[in-house]
């Protein structure tokens, strides 16, 4: 402020040196600035430059007198309120008076001057100036310091509001937050989520060395390649299932959404993207997806298999209403009908076998499946087995070995172990049909040890646990028949009765079942 | 007497069709698969008809078919194709087919229209 009170100009116009003189030394003494003119036209230029508390302005000069300078004055902007002061020798008359007060005039001072009164004239209106200027002074101030805090508030609000959004980015569980620069091929940023998910730390993806795109699945990188483009076209979010090769080797599935972030001030843009890891989901539908893939193979085993039977059967019946029919049932030989019948007899219980074995499943799945322990003589119970399955040995032409050891008892259920026994057998006559099939029973340690050996084609490695799952065999449908359930139930059963069961087997080289029961001590018996 | 080859693996249905044949008064032989149907056309008089299973251990009912077809004495037995699939019997150009489960009525049908 003391700064500007020696600035206060006051301007002088009078075209005699010797009037601006006498101004000069009246006002000298005082913290005002005397800019003189010695026209209207001078007087003009100075107005233009610069501010005047006041001006004083003589009424009578050649070419611009008083009156028309101060109304060109009046078209000066910045002049538009400065207070004039005319000097004049004439005492006015009224029109006079009113012709200087529409020129802009504010007041009049009559030569000779006065002194006392010129100097307290321009000292009102010098006061009147540095009050405007104060409070001019004053609102700038106020404008700047509401500046200062309003950009102190904003940034202190940017600062928050990134603190939280970097909280809330790096707090994603699953999901990596990014934002790549299309132009460098680079991530400008990647939330550090991203280690823990990949095992790579962020300074590797941030390197922009094409790191994504070397990592992602082969049968990916051309499809993340195109999001990344499709991203910088589209308006909206675009997105894609991808794989990435962990540094552990293991694949994480990200399911990744890209958008546009477009910077209006400089009209560069970068791609926000959220990839997020859905390995587990992908995993479940996976076998959800292999689960109903079993369940309609099964399906469709089964109404086959379900169907077989139905052909000799519905053959039988429509042969013998045909015999009615045409009155030759007495004469068809004995043999024959007896024949038939068998044939439809072995199908019913055929029927009644797969029924019982879908029964059976799913009793198991509910763990309904109960054991009725009763003492059993394991080479006995091989016996009545051989009985019952020695049709289906005969057709397969398989000669069977045993080696059965008649000390070998437990406490078992007799018609689930028999029904383990039909299934290993059985298997052995259809995938290793016109070859011996061995059968042994012994001790091992205190375990009952039951082995059927065949000489088949043999069971591969990766195929060796899946054979005892439900619904699964290890050959195609095609050329074998049975629900491919004998397997699954045989193992339900002898875990049922805390013992183990599995395949030793080599492709080509035949596959030889063994199941383990606890038994009771060896007794020596009379053999 | 004419003779009718049946080629069917399923044992009951072989057995049953051949009965109830043999009680219609055809000759009938049996075979459980292609290759032991190419052994039975080798040593025996040739069929007259020949009732074929497509999906068959050993040797299927395909390439039973392009053995019989490839052979000028066997390449005119009429072949009726016995099979739950219609599309699947449709693809080889049988002779006539019936579908599974087997109807009495259609298989005699069948035969009788290429026996006349």
């Amino acid at each position: 402020v003391e700064d500007r009170k020696s600035l206060i100009k006051i301007l002088c116009v009078d075209d005699q040196p010797s009037n601006l003189l006498a101004l000069q030394a009246a006002l000298q003494g005082f913290d005002y600035e005397i800019v003189e003119a010695l026209s209207g036209e001078v007087a003009l230029s100075k107005v233009v430059e610069d501010d005047f508390a006041v001006i004083l302005l003589d009424v009578q000069m050649p070419v611009l007198d008083g009156f028309q300078t101060a109304m060109k004055i009046r078209e000066i902007k910045r002049a538009q309120h400065t207070p004039i002061i005319f000097l004049t020798a004439n005492y006015p008359s009224e029109t006079y008076a009113i012709k200087g007060y529409e020129a802009g005039a504010v007041d009049y001072l009559f030569k000779p001057l006065n002194v006392d009164i010129l100097r307290a004239k321009v000292g009102v209106f010098v006061n009147l100036f540095r009050a405007k200027e104060d409070i001019r002074e004053k609102a700038r101030l106020l404008r700047e310091f509401e500046a200062r805090e309003r950009e102190r508030e904003i940034s202190e609000l940017r600062q928050i509001s990134e603190r939280k959004y970097q909280d809330l980015v790096e707090g994603i569980h699953d999901g990596i937050v990014w934002v790549f620069n299309p132009n460098s091929q680079q991530f400008s940023y990647i939330s550090r989520r991203v280690e823990e998910v990949t095992g790579y730390p962020v300074e590797r993806w941030t390197l922009g060395d094409g790191f994504w795109l070397n990592r992602s699945h082969p049968d990916d990188r051309a499809r993340v390649q195109d999001i990344l483009d499709q991203a910088v076209e589209a308006d909206g979010r675009v997105a894609l299932e991808h794989r990435f090769l962990k540094s552990s080797g293991d694949i994480v599935w990200f399911r990744t959404e890209v958008h546009r972030q477009r910077y209006a001030e400089s009209g560069r843009f970068e791609l926000h993207g959220l990839s997020v890891d859905i390995t587990h989901l992908k995993n479940t539908e996976e076998a959800l997806r292999k689960a109903l893939r079993i369940r309609d193979e099964f399906l469709s085993i089964a109404s086959h298999e379900l169907k077989t039977p139905i052909t000799p059967l519905q053959l039988q019946m429509q042969g013998f209403l045909r015999m009615i029919e045409k009155g030759r049932f007495q004469s068809v030989p004995v043999e024959t009908l007896r024949s038939m019948l068998q044939i439809s007899d072995s199908q019913v219980s055929r029927l009644s076998r797969l029924i019982d074995q879908l029964l059976d499943v799913s009793r198991m799945r509910e763990g309904k499946l109960a054991i009725n322990a009763e003492e059993v003589k394991l080479s006995e119970l091989v016996h009545d087995v051989l009985r019952q399955v020695k049709h289906e040995l005969d057709v397969a032409e398989c000669a069977v070995v045993t080696h059965l050891d008649s000390t070998v008892i437990g406490m078992w259920d007799r018609l689930r172990i028999e029904q383990v026994v039909i299934n290993l057998i059985t298997n052995a006559t259809r995938y290793a049909a016109g070859k011996p099939v061995k059968i042994s029973v012994s001790h091992d340690a205190d375990k009952a040890v039951l082995c059927v050996q065949d000489h088949g084609m043999g069971i591969d490695k990766k195929d060796q646990e899946r054979i005892f799952e439900r619904f699964e065999r290890a050959v195609s449908v095609q050329n074998y028949g049975g629900l491919g359930l004998g397997l699954y139930i045989s193992r339900q059963i002898v875990e049922l009765h805390e013992g183990t069961i599995r395949v030793i087997s080599e492709p080509g080289k035949g596959a030889t079942f063994k199941v383990e029961l606890p038994c009771l001590p060896g007794q020596d018996l009379p053999t | 007497m004419k003779n009718i080859l049946i080629i069917e693996d399923d044992e009951s249905i072989r057995k049953m069709i051949a009965s109830v044949l043999e009680v219609e008064g055809y000759s009938v032989s049996a075979a459980a698969n292609g290759k032991q149907a190419l052994e039975t056309l080798r040593c025996n008089r040739l069929p007259d008809i020949i009732l074929l299973d497509m999906m068959m251990p050993v040797m299927n009912g395909w390439d039973f078919l392009d053995f019989v077809r490839g052979n000028a004495t066997t390449a005119r037995i009429p072949i009726i194709v016995v099979s739950a699939y219609s599309e699947i019997a449709k693809s080889v150009h049988p002779h006539a087919v019936v579908p599974k489960p087997v109807q009495l009525k259609s298989l005699l049908q069948a035969i009788e229209g290429l026996a006349a």
